[in-house]
């Protein structure tokens, strides 16, 4: 896994805070970090999250670690950039609900906001260092260090007898022909349900998810739909693979999962309270 | 030399020379090169994609991250040429022609992976189930069915024309509806699936890759390197085309310059000439005023002497008439006095149409007409001639003359303003 790319810490500290500041939001409720809890997998266990109106929201929120290595971001793969995707959730009646052209107001309002844009950017908050102050922050959300990577890198005790035949099985049965790159997928679209029903089956095309840190970020799937890793795995293979995976199997393949579990500033990624 | 025109040429001089200078700069050549770098970088990316993407194709490519990069490398090169190109119709129209063949093959780029990932699975689950069934405890009739649609699905990966894609579909439906053992069932599905999904997608992702690789960007982009390399020479001929003007202005402007120092330069030599001359005027006129009455005969002649010296003159002559009629003469060593000389000269002077200040300057001989005059100025060996006269009132009576013989024509003679001509100032009249 690539390290993150280098940034101005000022710019760095100055989107962590924004990432947690509620005046981001229309009614100053939620901040980025309501749906994307960067203290446990980036994400919620909440199946599917509520929009600021209360109504329920149509896909699970996916995590926001490693989002800077996949190819497009959310489960539509819809941005292309992490500064067009939050640019998109800050606007978003149902995300954050807020012009962006507000925020700022609220932000110029605050003289330590401001000193802290001035510092960062040698001038007051405006809607591109707004973006990119988030994004930069993003970038930086990267796991490294999952035992996986260890045994890529040469370890070879960092994986047990188990996990590697469940390496084996991963690819052997065909999980691999998605789930792969630095990633172990999150680099193409592909539709669902191919052989199977999977879970809804809309969208019909999705961006296939990064299995980094996947053993932590339950419920599955877009709909949010299965709520083990086990059941995910069941599922998946059948609806994509055409295979009825034994107990066994599953369990060899989510043992080797587990070590795509990687760490943030030195803590390992852990799943959020469902 | 009045300072207003001047004034107002430097400035549009230096205008003008700035701009010159500027289109002879070529400042879009830099430009132009890096929209060429940014083709350069397209075409190599392109030829990577299509590597990685055959590579995938044939099983050799395991990770699509190649592809992603290089998709976002052909956009990166998109966006500098964009940023690099001019705004003109053409170019727009043709980088917009450009980007949407771009857009094309990343639409072909991304269906092709995700085919291409179905594909290479469902090869695998077909090799790994057809070798399960080909076993010899899953029947013969059925180990013969399975090996025979495997050589019609090999047949189709070589071959995905309608007629292989045909053979495979038939040998799908043969097996489907052949009777076999129940322990083989659930492979035979599995089987069936992949073949069947095989067989939709093997010539599906042929098409993708005929198109990718025949994708038009290759024609657009030889297009717009065309029409680049066009401007740029079109850009280069104009800069080239300025630094010629440049030049020949600064030739221009070198030849006024050399022009006003020769000027600066021969009025500087006529200062000096007018200051020597005055000088030896301001000398001969202090011994004149200095000079005892029986002095002055030798003063006029010493003056005659100095006088014929400083202009080259052979012989220099004062006749005074009016009264009794007085005359000086001097003649430079190793010449003579002709005969009759000057008393000829009144009757001259009064033919030959003298300036105001009663100067007559013939600088030529040869410029005379025939006739008296030029004979008798002939006759005393003149090339030049030059004669001071100061007349009466009435201007009938010379009183005084002071008359200068030169022996050749004299281009670079004393200009008739010259204040060691002007008569009025001579202290001699």
């Amino acid at each position: 896994m690539p390290p993150p790319p280098a940034a101005d810490p000022l710019r760095l500290a100055l989107g962590e805070r924004l990432f947690t500041d509620s005046r981001l939001s229309a009614d100053g409720t939620r901040s980025c970090l309501s749906c994307h809890d960067i203290q446990t997998n980036g994400a919620d266990g909440n199946r599917l999250d509520k929009a600021l109106d209360g109504s329920t929201l149509p896909l699970n929120t996916t995590t926001v670690f490693n989002s800077a290595l996949g190819f497009r971001l959310n489960w539509e793969g819809n941005f292309r950039t992490l500064e067009a995707q939050a640019e998109s959730a800050l606007e978003n009646q149902r995300a954050m609900g807020d012009s962006i052209e507000t925020v700022l107001q609220r932000l110029n309002g605050d003289a330590k906001t401001r000193r802290r844009f001035g510092a960062a950017y040698g001038h007051p908050p405006d809607r591109a260092t707004l973006l990119d102050a988030i994004a930069s922050y993003e970038r930086s959300l990267v796991t490294p260090g999952s035992r996986f990577d260890r045994w890529l890198g040469g370890d070879a005790a960092a994986l047990s007898a188990e996990e590697k035949d469940g390496y084996q099985l991963f690819k052997s049965v065909g999980c691999v022909s998605c789930h792969q790159g630095v990633g172990v997928g999150g680099n193409l679209f592909e539709r669902h349900g191919i052989f199977h029903p999977l879970a809804s089956p809309k969208p019909e095309i999705l961006r296939v998810p990064s299995l980094r840190n996947v053993a932590t970020t339950p419920p599955y799937f877009h709909d949010g739909s299965a709520p083990t890793l086990s059941e995910a795995v069941r599922r998946m293979a059948e609806a994509q693979l055409d295979q009825t995976l034994s107990d066994q199997q599953i369990e060899l393949i989510i043992a080797f999962l587990k070590t795509l579990t990687g760490t943030y500033r030195g803590a390992p990624v852990v799943a959020a309270p469902q | 030399m009045k300072m207003a025109p001047v004034a107002a040429a430097v400035p549009v001089l230096l205008l003008l020379l700035t701009w010159i200078s500027f289109r002879a700069i070529d400042t879009d050549a830099e430009r132009y090169d890096r929209a060429l770098k940014a083709l350069d970088r397209f075409a190599a990316v392109e030829t990577a994609l299509h590597r990685d993407v055959l590579s995938a194709r044939a099983g050799m490519l395991r990770s699509y991250d190649p592809l992603v990069w290089e998709v976002n490398a052909l956009r990166e090169a998109l966006d500098r040429l964009r940023n690099n190109a001019s705004e003109d119709a053409e170019d727009t129209a043709a980088i917009a022609r450009f980007a949407e063949a771009a857009a094309r093959q990343e639409e072909l780029t991304e269906q092709f992976k995700s085919d291409n990932a179905l594909l290479q699975n469902s090869l695998a689950h077909f090799r790994l189930f057809s070798a399960r069934l080909s076993q010899a405890d899953a029947g013969d009739a059925l180990a013969r069915a399975v090996s025979v649609l495997s050589a019609a699905m090999l047949q189709l990966t070589l071959d995905t024309s309608p007629a292989a894609a045909r053979e495979v579909i038939e040998q799908l439906n043969g097996l489907a509806a052949q009777q076999f053992p129940s322990r083989a069932g659930t492979f035979v599905d599995a089987l069936l699936a992949h073949g069947r999904l095989l067989h939709d997608l093997l010539p599906k992702i042929d098409g993708v890759l005929r198109a990718l690789l025949a994708a038009p960007s290759k024609q657009e982009l030889k297009a717009l390197r065309t029409m680049v390399l066009s401007h740029q020479a079109v850009s280069r001929a104009t800069a080239r085309e300025f630094r010629l003007l440049l030049y020949m202005t600064s030739l221009l402007l070198l030849g006024l310059l050399v022009h006003l120092g020769m000027q600066l330069r021969a009025r500087a030599l006529m200062l000096r000439r007018r200051a020597a001359c005055e000088h030896m005027i301001a000398s001969m006129s202090t011994r004149l005023i200095d000079a005892q009455p029986h002095e002055v005969d030798a003063h006029i002649d010493r003056a005659l002497a100095e006088l014929g010296e400083h202009v080259g003159a052979d012989r220099a002559y004062v006749v005074i008439t009016g009264g009794p009629v007085r005359k000086h003469g001097w003649c430079r060593d190793g010449v003579s006095f002709p005969a009759n000389w000057p008393d000829q000269v009144p009757a001259l002077v009064a033919r030959f149409q003298a300036t105001t200040d009663g100067v007559i300057q013939i600088r030529s001989m040869d410029q005379l007409p025939g006739g008296t005059d030029k004979d008798v100025l002939a006759a005393a060996s003149l090339g030049s001639w030059m004669c001071v006269s100061k007349s009466s009132k009435s201007g009938q009576t010379i009183i005084s003359a002071l008359t200068l013989c030169v022996p050749a024509p004299l281009p670079n003679a004393p200009r008739p303003d010259c204040c060691a001509w002007r008569s009025t100032r001579s202290p001699m009249f």
